[in-house]
């Protein structure tokens, strides 16, 4: 648990180059190092000999790769199967990637795939003949040859030899047109058993659209199709017509499934190669991001990168292993050397699991500066404190609790971060109900500290329960509460500035700031007087003495900012190297006018009436605490309420049940939201400088 | 006239659905994908998702169209189930279009089936059916047989009207064995009956859309111009003033925020006295019987949409070269004045909050962004990069003669 950012340290490495590909390997496996790009601006290195760095070969951009990988995560996914773990990358084994050839492959499989693609097509067009049949057919009442309005279909019946019938039926493939055959025709020779030099004849049912009259017509003539009136047998047949209609477009629809899971399996044929090139080609995108931050000369490579202090001892073992010595190594301290500057430091936040939901709710206002405060575990107690006293019930709690935990096992990624915060904040209702004496809005033990439900109700005060029940008998006690945790938590803010900008040694900040020691003198000064003040019964204010002291002294002090300000830009304007000196009279933007004195006075006036609306508005913010956990008492007094009023106990129960639902949900996203605003803009506003980099290591991990 | 009560929800909504539309720089990315199912994979993840599924259980392009054609619908449906009723009849309006897309394509098979003898039972499956006007589907039009059950079912729907001249146009295709200007007909009949039911709205708001629609009219008549100058250019000097007004009306959609019918004919007679430029003429005939095109040329210049001399000066001597530059170059042309609206659409979103602008924006972004997904399937379907599969597309609509 850190309350800083864990210490880094930048390290310049020359190697010869013919290691560098086996140092790579071991850097990736090692996963340590966040590099800096030599090429990039910025970076300075002096050569000393007026050498020139230029960048690494790369036969294969990481672009390249990537794309590659994509278009085999492509062919994976669509085949419902998972892509390989990170986990199981490795370096052991990696071999040069040839994108060209993995491509020829990958084109020959997506070739086979669309063949499959091209008859599944094929099917579809199929059911889509038969589909637009069965709609036409289910017009009829029944098989005539009227056709009913609103159809555009034909019925024909006729004869045809059964030698010339599988003509008609490939005739009619690609037309939407149902055939029907009867038995056998006039010269089945019946009787004696069938004679097979006779062309025994079948009754044809046909429908088809009308739009393919001229063509069916074709096809009829070829087979030599003789139209008889419809047959008595023919009647009737509306329903086995749709019966074998349905049955086409199921086996259609089966064999559209079959062809789906031929593709599949195509790729699943392929897996064990897919799964093995994209981890090859995955190793090697990173190999050669890494790459790409190098610099080399004839023979030497170089890089450079920042690594935690705690793993640096580790990394030098490494490098100098793989390269048996032959290297050169220079460490930065970043505390040591005042010229990098802090936004370019990567920042790693090293906290337990338990705290990881609170360093998520850090991270997403930003991150915090290399060198400055962590609030992480500061946080993860002020916002369980904040949420406890807005939704303090025990029997509520239990229900986050359990919510929360539900949906950390269930859920991925942000959805389970937000479980395991949810379960925290039902951890801290469970502990404040039991301080409130809440359980689902009942008082079924005594409170430990006070009787919020009592204090709402007006039932507060002594015998109420708890050990302040004495001194927090009113609404204004409960709120005169949350105004005292606001000050703390302000004050806190405050000096935790003040830590931050004693360490960068920025003591024009540490004093002048909105959360430097002259504003906290102010605050100070400003809590005291108003305590007085309430205190005297609203009466009386401290003494003159006290309050120039307390109030008068910072403010005045104040004015000093501006003239200081302006003397800092002179002077730097006056330092700045490589340019001429410029002589503040001759910057007219630098000369110190009398208007410019006006301004001064201008900006020390705002500064002040700043700094007192924003201090007020900030303490007297907190005050929402306790307005929250008042509107939840009285949701539950309601809804109890209610309760009682209905004579069925089984509806009493529903309300009930429905009411503490109301108010998890509303309550509990009211009281997190507003724990997160009072963090984001009351606290961290003091104090928190964000604009950090995370660290991010190149890793196969 | 819509108050800020009005459009508030409604245009803060929109607001979150054009930031999901789909960037240029996605498009590329989509562009350098190797085949349809990696396109189709890479859209999984917005609001095409359906789209891989349907592939990989018909491996039916058309049926991906059906889908996008569908979701389209859905678009409109969904902004309809925000809106506040003031607005519905605009969301009608636009999705008017959908209407009539259906009716084109509903006679392009009819014509295919009825004047080319051409099989269409494949195509059928994929004009969708629930579309009906007065109860009367699109495919009761595919399905009628002669000119008179044709004319009787575009009665029946209720949409004879909606087309202008639509029994003289019937005539022509019969005639000339050519659906083209029945087309032309379908399309101008849309933006006519686009403009009427926008002039309900009042004040700033019918301002707005009919700026921005008179700006797509002349973007598809400039397109026009540039596809078929021939429409143009091959009226005989000799015809009447008459029988030239009666073809320009047929040619030019009216409402043109820069361009009016008027300006158009005017711009044909200019061209009578200039000297011939014009790039692709189908029939490359000069003299006294064409007319170059000049006119209409010096018309688009003299505007702010685009300056087309490029257009015409595809310099090669082999004639498959120069045709496929004209077609680059046509492309390039159109892409151009398709994001002049676009930038139009997106002024007039910033302009004022709280007025229809934001809406029609959403409207001809989302349209545009459901073309171009449409055209990258096709372009990776066969193999193609975008671009040239676009060029490919205005050849073949020329052959075919397509608007």
């Amino acid at each position: 648990m850190m309350i800083f950012p864990q210490r880094m340290k930048r390290l310049t490495a020359v190697i010869l180059k013919n290691d560098a590909d086996k140092l790579t390997l071991r850097l990736l496996d090692a996963g340590v190092m966040d590099f800096i790009d030599v090429h990039s601006s910025g970076y300075e290195l002096d050569l000393g000999t007026g050498g020139r760095i230029l960048p690494i070969d790369s036969p294969k951009t990481a672009e390249d790769l990537e794309a590659t990988r994509n278009r085999i995560e492509t062919f994976l996914e669509n085949a419902h199967i998972p892509l390989p773990q990170i986990s199981a990358l490795d370096t052991e084994t990696l071999q040069k990637a040839d994108t060209e050839i993995v491509n020829n492959e990958l084109d020959k499989l997506a070739a086979n795939i669309q063949q499959l693609r091209n008859s599944q097509q094929g099917v579809q067009q199929e059911i889509n003949r038969l589909q637009e049949l069965h709609r036409q057919i289910s017009l009829f009442e029944e098989i005539t040859e009227l056709v009913p309005s609103g159809s555009y279909v034909e019925i024909q019946a006729g004869t045809i030899g059964k030698s010339r019938y599988n003509s008609l039926l490939s005739g009619l493939k690609g037309l939407p047109a149902y055939a029907h055959r009867e038995g056998l025709g006039q010269n089945d020779g019946s009787g004696s058993g069938i004679n097979s030099e006779i062309d025994y004849e079948y009754s044809v049912l046909l429908i088809f659209m009308k739009r393919d009259t001229e063509r069916i017509g074709q096809i009829l003539d070829r087979v030599q199709w003789k139209t008889i009136e419809i047959p008595s047998e023919f009647r009737g047949m509306k329903s086995k017509a749709l019966k074998d209609l349905d049955q086409k477009i199921k086996t259609a629809e089966k064999e559209q499934i079959q062809l789906a899971s031929s593709a599949e399996k195509l790729v699943a044929e392929k897996q064990v190669w897919l799964e093995e090139t994209w981890k090859n080609l995955r190793t090697n995108e990173l190999f050669s991001t890494m790459q790409s931050n190098y610099g080399k000369t004839n023979d030497t490579v170089i890089f450079s990168g920042w690594i935690p202090a705690y793993r640096a001892d580790a990394a030098v073992k490494a490098i100098e292993e793989v390269t048996q010595g032959r290297c050169y190594l220079e460490w930065t301290v970043p505390e040591n050397n005042q010229s990098i500057p802090k936004k370019d430091i990567p920042v790693l936040l090293k906290h337990p699991r338990a705290l990881q939901p609170f360093q998520w709710l850090v991270e997403n206002y930003s991150i915090p500066r290399y060198g400055t405060i962590d609030p992480t575990v500061l946080v993860s107690f002020t916002y369980l404190l904040m949420f406890g006293l807005m939704f303090g019930d025990a029997g509520q709690g239990v229900v986050l609790l359990l919510f929360g935990f539900l949906l950390a096992r269930l859920r991925k990624n942000s959805m389970a971060k937000l479980g395991k915060l949810i379960m925290w904040c039902g951890g801290a209702s469970v502990v404040m109900g039991i301080l409130f004496g809440s359980y689902f809005g009942n008082a079924w033990l005594p409170p430990l500290w006070f009787n919020y439900h009592g204090v709402v109700s007006g039932h507060g005060g002594v015998g109420s329960g708890g050990i302040s029940a004495a001194y927090i008998t009113t609404i204004y006690d409960i709120l005169g509460i949350t105004i005292k945790f606001g000050i703390g938590i302000i004050g806190c803010g405050i000096l935790l500035n003040c830590i931050n900008r004693f360490r960068s040694r920025s003591w024009f900040h540490l004093f002048f700031d909105h959360g430097g020691l002259l504003a906290g003198w102010f605050y100070a000064g400003g809590v005291y007087t108003g305590f007085e003040f309430v205190n005297s019964g609203y009466s009386t204010l401290p003494s003159a003495g006290i309050l120039l002291l307390a109030i008068g002294l910072p403010l005045l002090t104040f004015a000093a900012k501006a003239p200081l300000e302006f003397r800092n830009k002179q002077q730097e304007a006056i330092r700045k190297p490589g340019k001429e000196a410029v002589s503040p009279t001759k910057n007219h933007g630098l000369a110190l006018k009398p208007t410019k004195i006006l301004g001064f006075i201008m900006d020390w006036i705002v500064e002040l009436l700043e700094l007192f609306t924003n201090y007020l508005s900030n303490t007297l913010s907190f005050m929402r605490v306790a307005g929250l956990g008042i509107a939840h008492v009285s949701l539950m007094i309601v809804f109890m309420q209610i309760a009682g009023m209905i004579s069925s106990p089984i509806l009493s129960v529903v309300v009930l049940v429905l009411g503490n639902t109301v108010v998890i949900v509303l309550e509990g996203l009211s009281a997190g939201i507003q724990a997160l605003r009072l963090h984001y803009y009351e606290f961290f506003s003091k104090y928190f400088c964000g604009s950090g980099r995370v660290y991010h290591p190149i890793s196969i991990r | 006239m819509g108050t800020y009560i009005d459009y508030s929800y409604i245009n803060a909504r929109i607001h979150g659905l054009i930031s999901k539309l789909l960037s240029e720089t996605q498009f590329s990315s989509f562009d350098r994908t190797g085949s349809i199912t990696e396109v189709l994979h890479l859209l999984r993840s917005g609001s095409y998702k359906n789209l891989a599924e349907i592939y990989n259980k018909t491996g039916d392009i058309k049926m991906i169209e059906l889908e996008l054609f569908q979701y389209h619908r859905r678009v409109f449906s969904n902004l309809k189930k925000h809106s506040p009723e003031l607005l519905e009849s605009v969301i009608d309006a636009f999705a008017l279009k959908l209407n009539f897309y259906t009716i084109k394509n509903a006679l392009r098979l009819w014509f295919d089936q009825r004047i080319r003898k051409r099989p269409i039972s494949e195509f059928i499956a994929y004009i969708p059916e629930d579309i009906t006007w007065n109860g009367v589907s699109p495919h009761q039009i595919i399905n009628a047989g002669t000119k008179k059950e044709l004319e009787d079912t575009v009665v029946k729907a209720g949409i004879k009207d909606d087309i202008p001249n639509f029994s003289e146009e019937l005539e022509t295709v019969f005639r000339d064995s050519s659906l083209f200007y029945l087309e032309l007909a379908v399309d101008k009949g849309f933006y006519i009956k686009l403009l009427n039911k926008i002039s309900v709205l009042g004040g700033r708001d019918h301002t707005i859309l009919f700026s921005l629609i008179g700006k797509e009219i002349d973007v598809r008549n400039i397109t026009r111009f540039l596809r078929f100058p021939e429409l143009f250019t091959e009226i005989p000097a000799s015809w009447s003033r008459e029988k030239r007004t009666a073809h320009i009306e047929k040619i030019v959609i009216p409402g043109g925020s820069r361009f009016s019918v008027k300006d158009f004919e005017s711009a044909v007679l200019k061209g009578y006295s200039m000297r011939p430029s014009v790039g692709i003429s189908s029939t490359e005939k000069q003299g006294n019987a064409s007319n170059s095109g000049s006119g209409i040329i010096s018309m688009i210049n003299k505007s702010d949409y685009i300056q087309i001399d490029e257009y015409t000066a595809a310099a090669s001597s082999n004639k498959e070269i120069k045709r496929r530059n004209q077609l680059k170059t046509l492309l390039q042309i159109e892409h151009s004045l398709q994001n002049h609206l676009l930038k139009s659409a997106k002024k007039s979103k910033l302009e004022d909050p709280f007025s229809i602008g934001t809406l029609a924006a959403y409207l001809i972004l989302k349209e545009r962004e459901i073309t171009r997904v449409r055209s990258l399937i096709n372009a990776k379907y066969y193999g193609l990069k975008l671009m040239d599969f676009e060029t490919g597309q205005r050849s073949e609509m020329k052959e075919n003669k397509q608007p």
